[in-house]
């Protein structure tokens, strides 16, 4: 699935478009990470054009979301119907900074 | 798979799910409670209805489906379990065998077997619901289930699930989502957290694998099966806690404390306001859990209030096993039977080369085949017990339609047998447990009479005796009468009035054809016909059979039969310039004899130690060289088939080998000392000897030197 690495408004970030599932997941664990290295105080996530999210694909982000903690860098999440839905149904709404959806870059 | 194929496994498949049916039935008979084998009922029902689904077999999945519903009443405790139900159950068992017979053969069911099915119904369901059963989807199935509040739990309330994912979901096609998805279309998720504690480190985190588990509070009117049946697909995937509301603090906290720290205390409060437990009680509680010190493992956490699955109790029926064709089976055997004979050569050309440094290795070849050929047959070989137990339903409604009590005894049931061999013996054991429950056992009030207990007994006992499987049918009924069994055989010619018969003689009449004493031929037996046939099947498999009984007391029918047809352990011996060989089984020694003490009283006897053995020289016998004086030392092989044994007198004794049975063709059938060939490792073919044959003829032999006139022996 295409992943590019963007720039919003100065803050690193990952723009992901397709499918967040366990058909990806394995690809995209090193992606996020190198994102990882890069990222100073706020990271941002565009999952706008994300139309299929699984629990691999939550899985992913929760460790993602882990990692970032513990690193102190504060994630923002541009999410997709889709995605919004799906945190909301598993109550993970407030543990990702959703932030309004913006043209994507 | 090709659809043939399919078409077998699922005939084979309904098969053991009847089968089990049955058993589970009977079972319940006298234990009505017991809701593991209610359970197995229910899935014998469902199962079939969702293959027969799959073959497109309406008529079983319409009829199938309406006993399941039915079923599911029983589950829920909305109808009891009671001898009615039984016995209609057990007609369904019945119909269903009909219908996917009907199925499976293309036919169109006959509108006989329709009515019949029915009426089966309309006795399952006295207050009909519905008239015509609507084949429902499964998620409808739920839905409406779910829907119908069934009276049990009126108010909505807080569940607590810990949904624990295995690390092969995502692999195995899971999504843990669409499962909560479908639990919020249940009720109302309140809360969901995510337990991380069991999470690697980042660089050890596989994204294909799930690490996911969620304690989740579903807030609904529903019932413990409805939320396991949203699982049921998920069984080996998840491990499944429900804990319903209203359970005892102590459960919620056991369960609380295995949670990761950080969740405690939140899980905590949530559970508290849910059950109306001071949140302080509750912390303490949980406190007190993880102070406990010994962890056992997480799915068996749980005192009984609540429900689980994970360990799933549907996984009780070990079936372990895989399914093999059995024509590659015996295809596999009949290897290992060339691999033996290769074995022999090879051993027989380093012994003749004398290649000492070879040794070792043969004989390590040697013991590896011997293992490969136990336990190639033993592949084959299955426990007589299942056998056994179908005939528990032929007693049951046996025994109800002559109006008597009988009670059948079941002991022995781990022996084991060849599969082939099991199959061929169904039918004589069917008929001689039929004669005992017609013939043998008596009407209560004649029993009563008698002074014997109302409750006739019918025993089935199987063990294992040198090399042979021995099948006993024993009843304690009114035996069988001597003197009607002579007065009958007179009249049919079959003995003269002044000839002498031992008690046992006579008792083996019975095995002629046209002697049955019962006046009057029931339904089930008695025509005549059926004493001869059993007899003729069982020596078809090299096996025997025979019977005590007194008059009064009862009658024991013993059957023996070999536990392998294809290979066995012989003892190979020499007469003349042929080699035989003997199953070592029935060998019992081996003796020196001089001539002077070969004839007791100038009768065809020898003098054993003071035992008295007709014998049998096999030179003679086999090769008709009679009357040539041997120079060379001969010895007696004493032989033994179930009680009897007598002497073989041989030339040479070449000790023992294993080897491979080759039946020997039509032609020699009727030779009754012969029951097959081997090739030895040589490439001679050596005479496989029947020792039953031998045995009566060294008795019909010895009778004859005696001057009597021939006894009625049947060899």
């Amino acid at each position: 699935m295409p992943a590019e690495y963007a720039t919003l408004e100065e803050t690193p970030g990952l723009v992901l478009k397709g499918e967040l599932s366990i058909y990806t997941a394995a690809e995209l664990k090193p992606v996020f990470f190198m994102l990882l290295q890069e990222a100073q105080e706020h990271l941002h996530l565009d999952l706008q054009g994300v139309d299929d999210i699984d629990g691999a694909g939550v899985q992913l982000l929760l460790l993602f979301r882990r990692e970032l903690l513990q690193a102190g860098i504060e994630l923002h999440i541009q999410a997709s119907p889709i995605v919004a839905e799906t945190l909301q149904l598993l109550h993970l709404q407030q543990h990702f900074t959703l932030a309004p959806a913006s043209p994507s870059p | 798979m090709s659809f043939d194929e399919a078409r077998q496994t699922f005939a084979d498949e309904v098969d053991e799910l009847l089968q089990q049916m049955e058993e589970a039935l009977l079972v319940l008979e006298s234990a009505p409670q017991d809701q593991e084998t209610l359970n197995s009922v229910f899935r014998a029902m469902h199962t079939i209805k969702g293959s027969a689904g799959l073959f497109g077999f309406d008529e079983v999945v319409h009829f199938t489906h309406t006993v399941e519903a039915e079923l599911d009443r029983v589950r829920s405790g909305q109808r009891p379990v009671d001898s009615d139900l039984i016995a209609v159950l057990l007609a369904c068992r019945d119909q269903v065998a009909t219908l996917v017979s009907a199925a499976l053969q293309e036919m169109q069911v006959s509108d006989e077997v329709k009515a019949q099915g029915q009426a089966i119904l309309a006795r399952l369901q006295p207050v009909n619901h519905s008239a015509a059963p609507k084949p429902q989807t499964q998620p409808e199935a739920i839905a409406s289930a779910a829907a119908q509040a069934v009276p049990a739990e009126p108010q909505a309330a807080l569940w607590l699930l810990v949904l624990d994912f295995k690390a092969d979901a995502f692999r195995n096609g899971m999504d843990p989502l669409s499962f909560i998805r479908y639990l919020s279309t249940l009720g109302e998720i309140q809360y969901l957290l995510v337990d991380e504690q069991a999470w690697p480190s980042v660089e050890a985190f596989d994204p294909e694998s799930c690490y996911l588990k969620f304690y989740l509070g579903l807030y609904a009117c529903t019932q413990v099966s409805v939320l396991e049946e949203v699982f049921e697909f998920a069984e080996d995937d998840c491990t499944l806690d429900i804990i319903p509301p209203d359970t005892d603090e102590s459960v919620y906290a056991q369960v609380l404390q295995q949670a990761s720290p950080e969740l405690q205390a939140q899980l905590t409060e949530l559970v508290a306001q849910a059950s109306a437990v001071p949140e302080a009680v509750m912390t303490q509680k949980v406190l007190e859990e993880s102070q406990e010190g010994i962890r056992e493992p997480q799915a068996s956490a749980h005192p009984t209030p609540a429900a689980k699955t994970g360990a799933s109790p549907k996984s009780t029926r070990e079936n372990v096993s895989i399914r093999v064709d059995a024509q590659r089976l015996g295809y596999l055997i009949n290897l290992v039977g060339e691999l033996v004979i290769a074995s022999a050569a090879t051993k027989l050309m380093v012994r003749q080369h004398g290649i000492n440094e070879a040794d070792e290795a043969v004989a390590t070849m040697e013991s590896l085949v011997e293992e490969i050929r136990d336990h190639a047959l033993q592949l084959r070989m299955v426990q007589i017990g299942d056998t056994f137990a179908r005939f528990r339903r032929v007693v049951r409604d046996v025994s109800k339609e002559l109006g008597k009590q009988i009670d059948l005894q079941i002991s022995g049931g781990d022996t084991e047998l060849d599969k082939t061999v099991v199959e061929k013996i169904n039918d004589p054991l069917t008929h001689l447990i039929r004669n005992a429950l017609d013939h043998g056992i008596e009407a209560p009030e004649i029993r009563r009479a008698a002074g014997k207990p109302e409750h006739g007994s019918v025993s089935l006992n199987a063990f294992h005796d040198s090399g042979h499987i021995v099948i006993q049918i024993s009843d304690d009924g009114r035996g069988l009468d001597t003197q009607k069994i002579r007065a009958k055989a007179e009249r049919l010619g079959l003995v003269s009035a002044d000839q002498h018969l031992s008690h046992q003689e006579t008792l083996r009449l019975i095995f002629e054809a046209g002697l049955s004493t019962k006046e009057e031929a029931t339904n089930l037996s008695g025509r005549g016909v059926g004493m001869d046939v059993v007899r003729r099947n069982i020596e078809s498999l090299r096996g025997s059979v025979d019977l005590e009984s007194q008059v009064g007391k009862g009658t024991k029918v013993s059957i023996h039969l070999p536990l392998t047809l294809a290979i066995i352990d012989g003892f190979m011996v020499g007469a003349g310039e042929e080699a035989y060989v003997l199953p070592l089984a029935n060998v019992a020694e081996c003796v020196e004899l001089h001539q002077a003490s070969w004839h007791v009283q100038d009768r065809h006897y020898v003098n054993l130690r003071g035992e008295v053995l007709p014998y049998l020289s096999l030179r003679d016998f086999l090769q008709k060289e009679t009357g040539q004086q041997q120079q060379r030392r001969e010895s007696l092989v004493v032989v033994r088939f179930g009680r009897k044994r007598a002497g073989l007198i041989v030339d040479a004794l070449y000790g023992e080998l294993q080897t491979v049975i080759k039946p020997i063709g039509k032609i020699f059938q009727k030779v009754h000392a012969i029951s097959g060939a081997t090739i030895l490792g040589n490439g001679e073919i050596a005479l496989i000897l029947d020792v039953q044959g031998l045995i009566d003829m060294a008795y019909q032999e010895a009778q004859q030197t005696q001057g009597t006139s021939g006894r009625l022996y049947h060899a």
